[in-house]
């Protein structure tokens, strides 16, 4: 449903990706893993249709993402963004209703929007913030709530830029359920920016590794998850561990 | 926000208690009944002369200037993502006022001063918009650009206080302060606030997507760029004709925006329609007790914005951790 054809992107003095080609099914769950400012966030905006890419263009079910009237794209493709909620004077009702912009009428506080923002409130387990202003949450409720505004936004696709920042073991576990169950059964196509390999592992059917020298490589998370690419990923020796139905990569002592 | 309704009828009862009590107050208080006979019966009296010439133009232009500026507060708080942003952050009070003390000491007539005011915070408008970029600008360039050029009006209106003769500068200061005493266009003021109002009324709920960040905005399908040059202009025109006629009028655009945010009122459908029937009534309240306070003699209406502002807001800030 979201295909990358010949994607090119830069940013000054350096190319994060070039003439890459990627095709992202409806119900797959991606994970995108990379070092700091390898480039994962550009990748991502750049899939969102928020940023226009160097060289190649970004289709959404066969229409260049950026032709998109940006409301339809907003109803097909939600976004989760890094720390955009600072300097917002609403409460967290007002932030997730705020998801309901892109299907029109929906941030009147009642009709049936109503509903979808509660529920979505619900399925993250902050219904009881919902009065509270978003200045007023610690950084883990505000990342559940900017979550919940994700999910109210009811679209196909959900791009995730580290969706488990700030947020404790047991949630991060609970949403990653979650997420999975978006696309297994709802057959979402779920693609999520992570720093943790274990969770690329355990729950992504494929996952993609931004080098940030221009290099990506994607494929079947088994096959992408060896010690010699992710060891090149984060520059570091590291020990491959299979637990717990997934595979861990320990830091490894001593080497350079 | 629970329950805006009642919030707003309260700002509501305000506006049309300060409207009521600017038209009876004055230096020569006019009794309720007197009011209601003139107003519905004008026949020619004092009674009537007073307030269809004097008090009703004067409470008309008090009202519509304090809504322009409270909406252009709004507004330029949502576009800067800053709540210090207010009305005169770009400049445009520094163009007004510079543009009408050359007008005044060329011996323009009040209409003329008035255009040159009202041109003049245009202009600044446009330096800011040139000089920042042309739309290509970010906030903070932006932001900047408007201090800066603020900063150089300021200059070029000491120069001229400076360099006029005595008798001349005395009236400029009061009007520099914000001074009602020269406004004789409601019409305008209105016409301009009904417009602002119905413009701005369409575009509320973009307006609260936008307060959670331009990128936000944008995956939430808003046309960012638009929307931002959309909100530059018209908080700009409603600040020009505002300053116009009131003079660069402080406090109003700053205080009650966030007043009102702080009072729980954060979407933008109720946010701007409070912000005009609570910046409406501010400043016709502050301009009764400008009048009447020291009458014979009239004050300048900002000095009383800024006496009620100040500690309202010190209050306010003070009451929420």
């Amino acid at each position: 449903m979201l295909e990358a054809r010949a994607l090119t992107l830069e940013v000054p003095g350096r190319r994060l990706c070039q003439g890459l080609d990627v095709r992202f099914q409806a119900g797959e769950m991606w994970g995108i893993l990379g070092a700091n400012g390898a480039g994962k966030t550009t990748l991502l905006h750049a899939l969102a249709g928020l940023r226009r890419p160097e060289g190649g263009a970004v289709h959404l079910d066969g229409e260049p993402v950026l032709d998109l009237p940006a409301r339809q794209r907003a109803r097909r493709l939600s976004v989760l963004l890094q720390d955009e909620a600072e300097g917002f004077w609403g409460t967290a009702l007002d932030w997730v209703r705020l998801g309901r912009f892109p299907h029109g009428r929906g941030l009147t506080g009642g009709g049936e929007d109503e509903p979808i923002v509660r529920a979505a409130l619900e399925r993250v387990g902050v219904a009881h913030l919902a009065q509270r202003t978003m200045a007023t949450l610690s950084g883990g409720e505000r990342q559940r709530v900017r979550l919940a505004m994700v999910l109210a936004q009811q679209a196909d696709a959900l791009l995730l830029d580290e969706p488990l920042q700030h947020l404790d073991l047991r949630s991060q576990l609970a949403l990653l359920r979650l997420f999975a169950g978006e696309a297994r059964r709802a057959g979402r196509l779920v693609i999520m920016v992570l720093h943790d390999v274990y969770w690329v592992s355990r729950y992504c059917d494929r996952a993609l590794l931004v080098f940030g020298d221009g290099r990506v490589l994607h494929g079947p998370t088994g096959e992408m998850l060896q010690r010699e690419p992710v060891e090149a990923l984060y520059g570091c020796p590291l020990l491959p561990v299979e637990a717990a139905g997934g595979r861990l990569f320990l830091p490894v002592e001593g080497a350079p | 926000m629970q329950r805006p309704v009642p919030l707003i009828l309260l700002l509501l009862g305000l506006a049309l208690l300060a409207g009521l009590a600017g038209l009876l107050g004055g230096s020569v208080p006019l009794a309720p009944v007197d009011v209601l006979h003139a107003l519905l019966q004008p026949d020619g009296g004092t009674a009537a002369q007073i307030l269809w010439t004097l008090r009703l133009p004067r409470v008309a232009a008090a009202f519509a200037c304090g809504a322009l500026l409270a909406l252009s507060g709004v507004l330029l708080q949502v576009l800067m993502r800053n709540p210090l942003a207010e009305p005169y952050v770009l400049g445009i009070a520094g163009g007004a006022a510079l543009a009408a003390l050359g007008a005044l000491l060329m011996g323009f007539a009040l209409a003329g001063v008035q255009l040159a005011a009202f041109l003049g915070a245009l202009c600044a408008t446009g330096a800011v918009f040139v000089l920042a970029g042309a739309g290509s600008w970010n906030l903070f360039r932006l932001l900047l650009t408007g201090v800066v050029l603020s900063a150089g009006f300021g200059a070029g209106v000491s120069l001229l206080l400076a360099l006029a003769p005595p008798t001349d500068g005395r009236g400029m200061l009061f009007w520099l302060m914000g001074d009602l005493g020269y406004a004789t266009m409601p019409a305008l003021a209105w016409g301009a606030l009904a417009l602002i109002l119905v413009l701005t009324g369409s575009l509320a709920h973009a307006l609260d997507v936008l307060s959670a960040g331009e990128l936000q905005a944008r995956a939430l399908g808003v046309a960012v760029r638009p929307l931002q040059l959309t909100l530059f202009f018209t908080a700009s025109l409603a600040t020009a004709v505002a300053v116009a006629q009131a003079g660069p009028v402080g406090f109003v655009g700053l205080i009650v925006p966030h007043a009102l945010r702080l009072a729980g009122l954060t979407a933008h459908r109720w946010l701007l329609p409070a912000a005009a029937l609570a910046g409406g009534g501010f400043l016709t309240f502050a301009d009764l007790a400008a009048r009447t306070l020291a009458a014979p003699q009239q004050l300048p209406v900002g000095v009383f914005t800024a006496l009620i502002g100040v500690p309202l807001l010190l209050w306010l800030l003070a009451r929420r951790p």
